[in-house]
């Protein structure tokens, strides 16, 4: 949907690196094989997120083996881990559907008429995603209720984002033993939160122009007013990417693993990183106007 | 009203100069000019006129001797019974949250009309818990505003800044950049050389 987080790769050991472009591969591949080959291209980062948070959380055995990709041509490693890949690609999957169902009721014109051609196959998508119960009403409620306080133009972001975030907290905490449920939850929730805020501050100006429901454009004023306020939207971001690591910190192995110094990077370091790369862009925006 | 001593810290024993030193003090803290530009700019108002209230009650009762002793006992009572309603409001709301029961404390919170520091750590404290990190912060910033020496408030101020102490990246963050000793350093042997180069020397030993 976004693809926000992902680890800043040279502060990484040479093996996480690796292991990380495997777990990528593999759940590109889970997704294309079990799914659909439309869901290969449109993977991103912050799912990857998710499948390291699950299978730290099942503690699945991970595996890494050399499978040819058709994309790339050449054999690459590629991780195996099907509990996780498959939950998480079936979440993918209905998020997707459901994010066009969206788009399908808010826009207008060319957009709309383009992806009311192409519903079909998301619908198909999703039929094929149906195999964990629950998950599918878990993910509808949480879409309708985003799209409610976007309707209600709710001015507070830490409302706005509460729809999309206890969504995903449901999916990260979903089917998770009773000990490790709290981590999960909490982790889940400040995912969904920093990735609502963070598209949000994204898309800024781009929602000034076109007239779409922003929370901080609401709640600062204007675009501008949001932008001159961007210490405060940066603070709450990176409180997000701690309480994530603080939680986090209570499942991590000692010493740690691969999956866990993966994701510290990304939650420490990778979530700064976009932060700052998305401001970055607005305040060079700013000068060239 | 509240009993005078209490605004300003001091116990009802203090000689003179002690609730002089501590009035001068609490309103050099909270004087206007401090708050210019601040949205807290009322509250500091307020608070300073509370302050200037209680050190004239004070004066005068001090001034009229015997029946400052009456008072005092009155005032007594009345802090009693703010303790009774307040405090174990606060205290009921603190246990509510270590249980987990972040609606009932929150309504509970909410019904309490006194707000001071102590409120707005609370109910940081319940944001914190529902994930609203940015109200939270704005809370945590009232009440360390409120009552800048405690120490409960700031710590966790401090820890909503702060990832995990087990993660290898600790401390990489630069987002709270400064000027480690090591930077001054490395600065004064650049401008040494600099310095040199020109002709000149700014640190001789070298």
């Amino acid at each position: 949907m976004f693809g926000y987080i992902r680890p800043v790769k040279g502060e990484l050991y040479v093996k996480d690196s690796e292991f990380y472009s495997a777990i990528y591969c593999g759940l590109c591949r889970h997704g294309g094989k079990n799914i659909s080959h439309l869901t290969r291209w449109l993977l991103n980062y912050d799912f990857v997120l998710l499948a390291l948070l699950r299978m730290s959380l099942s503690e699945e055995s991970v595996c890494v083996e050399k499978k040819r990709c058709p994309y790339k041509i050449k054999k690459c490693k590629c991780a195996r881990a099907d509990e996780s890949y498959s939950f998480v690609c079936s979440a993918f999957g209905l998020l997707t559907y459901h994010k066009i169902l969206d788009d399908i009721r808010d826009e207008k014109g060319f957009k709309r008429a383009l992806k009311k051609t192409v519903l079909p196959v998301f619908s198909r998508i999703a039929r094929k995603c149906d195999s964990f119960v629950g998950l599918k009403e878990i993910i509808e409620r949480g879409m309708s209720k985003t799209s409610e306080a976007e309707k209600e133009n709710c001015p507070s972001p830490d409302r706005a984002a509460d729809g999309f975030a206890v969504m995903m907290r449901e999916i990260a905490a979903y089917g998770v033993s009773e000990e490790k449920k709290a981590v999960a939850e909490n982790c889940g929730y400040h995912i969904g939160r920093f990735i609502y805020l963070a598209d949000a501050f994204d898309d800024l100006e781009q929602d000034e122009k076109s007239g779409n429901y922003n929370p901080f454009i609401l709640h600062y004023g204007s675009a501008k007013d949001a932008l001159l306020k961007n210490e405060e939207i940066k603070t709450t971001l990176y409180d997000s990417l701690n309480v994530f690591s603080n939680c986090y910190a209570l499942i991590a192995k000692t010493p740690l693993n691969g999956i866990d110094r993966l994701i510290f990077n990304i939650t420490e370091l990778g979530g700064r990183d976009a932060v700052r790369r998305i401001c970055e862009r607005k305040t060079k925006n700013e000068q060239s106007l | 009203m509240n009993n005078p001593y209490e605004v300003l810290g001091v116990s009802e024993n203090a000689t003179d100069e002690e609730i002089k030193k501590a009035y001068r003090n609490l309103a050099k803290q909270y004087h206007p000019d401090n708050y210019v530009d601040n949205p807290l700019k009322d509250l500091a108002a307020e608070k300073m006129k509370a302050i200037n209230e209680a050190y004239d009650t004070i004066q005068k009762m001090r001034a009229q001797g015997g029946s400052g002793n009456s008072g005092r006992t009155n005032y007594n009572n009345n802090q009693n019974r703010n303790n009774y309603y307040g405090d174990s409001g606060y205290a009921r709301v603190r246990r509510l949250i270590n249980e987990g029961r972040i609606g009932e404390a929150e309504t509970l919170l909410m019904g309490i009309s006194d707000r001071n520091a102590e409120w707005h750590f609370l109910m940081s404290l319940i944001y914190y818990r529902k994930g609203w990190l940015q109200d939270a912060r704005n809370e945590i910033n009232i009440a360390c505003q409120m009552d800048p020496y405690n120490n409960e408030y700031r710590m966790f101020q401090q820890r909503m800044s702060s990832g995990a102490f087990s993660s290898p990246y600790a401390g990489m963050n630069t987002n709270t950049a400064g000027c480690t000793g090591c930077d001054v350093c490395q600065g004064l042997i650049c401008l040494n050389c600099c310095c040199e180069c020109m002709g000149g020397d700014c640190i001789r030993c070298c």
